[in-house]
């Protein structure tokens, strides 16, 4: 069975009220209260200088439970609220990374870092079949950086598959890889920088980061 | 209490002199991108426009289940006219709602 780890990224609306900024980040933190399907469900406000505020981050045991999730109603009662474009009560914005969803499948839990964490979370642009070499290079950072916990580098299939997980729906996504690490410390992930940018190359044609200390609605594994 | 049909209830706040301007917008965009992802349009209501207040417009919507209206979202949000309706709508509110209703429990006239 395969699972599914999957980011949803805004830019906040410099203008939306607190209370509804609020109401939608504990709706999302503690989404397995209201839709049992969402495992290892967390939120983060991204403090890097890329104008993306807020990560939700989760992941679905299989896409059958992400397909529960989608037709749950709190999903189109609350979710929608915030974040569609129709919605007099949209609390985000459009913005200029062209991201939104993302995520990828892996087969256990790789991901999962505890409550107070923190995550640095780069995305990537990767030149046609350079996702081998560009895999070397973030093990290799790992390996130079005792600080970083976890490393996780995979496609991102979510971004063109967002309907169900798994039926293409859209023909390119921006960022074609996800690059997961974690730190004990929003400090360390701070503090990790980007030296294996330059070992990169042409092999990955744009990329941005995001680290965020990690508000987990879990406990434990 | 069962989840079907949902009637999806927006409800747009704009000021009196955006009144007819929003109700063109959604006579022309708005309700044909929707009505086209599958939505049924049950009806469109507006207050008036001479109260020294905001006017309300309320749209309803029909979907048979929330199955349904998680592929009539896939179908709208993936069209570029509900991505340009929503930025001419959104310059045109003050303020609203959406919100999803079941049938209630409660005998209505045939």
């Amino acid at each position: 069975m395969s699972m599914l780890r999957r980011f949803e990224i805004y830019s906040m609306d410099p203008n939306a009220p607190q209370e509804k900024v609020e109401a939608m980040r504990a709706s999302m933190r503690n989404a397995q209260r209201y839709i049992p399907e969402v495992l290892h469900s967390a939120v983060g406000y991204n403090k890097s200088d890329v104008a993306l505020n807020f990560v939700w981050e989760h992941a679905y045991e299989s896409s059958e439970s992400y397909k529960r999730y989608m037709i749950h109603p709190f999903h189109a009662n609350i979710y929608d609220r915030y974040l569609l474009n129709d919605s007099p009560e949209r609390i985000v914005t459009n913005n200029p990374y062209d991201v939104g969803l993302l995520g990828y499948s892996c087969d256990r839990p790789i991901y999962f870092l505890t409550n107070g964490a923190a995550r640095r979370l780069v995305l990537l642009r990767v030149a046609e079949g350079g996702g081998k070499f560009v895999r070397a290079i973030t093990e290799e950072a790992r390996s130079r950086n005792p600080r970083m916990i976890l490393s996780v580098f995979a496609e991102n299939t979510f971004g063109t598959r967002w309907l169900d997980g798994v039926t293409q729906i859209l023909e390119h996504t921006t960022y074609s890889h996800i690059w997961e690490q974690g730190y004990d410390s929003l400090e360390n992930a701070a503090a990790a920088g980007n030296d294996w940018r330059a070992s990169a190359g042409a092999a990955v044609e744009k990329f941005i980061e995001l680290w965020y200390e990690i508000d987990a609605g879990y406990e434990g594994r | 209490m069962e989840f079907k049909p949902i009637y999806i209830v927006d409800t747009l706040a704009v000021k009196p002199a955006h009144q007819m301007a929003m109700l063109s917008l959604l006579k022309e965009e708005g309700i044909p991108v929707m009505q086209d992802a599958g939505l049924e349009l049950v009806g469109c209501y507006s207050t008036s426009p001479d109260l020294d207040e905001d006017v309300l417009i309320q749209v309803t919507w029909k979907a048979p289940d929330h199955s349904a209206f998680n592929l009539i979202r896939k179908a709208f949000v993936t069209d570029p006219r509900w991505w340009s309706y929503s930025a001419r709508a959104s310059q045109l509110w003050t303020g609203g709602t959406r919100r999803f209703f079941y049938p209630a429990p409660v005998p209505t006239p045939p």
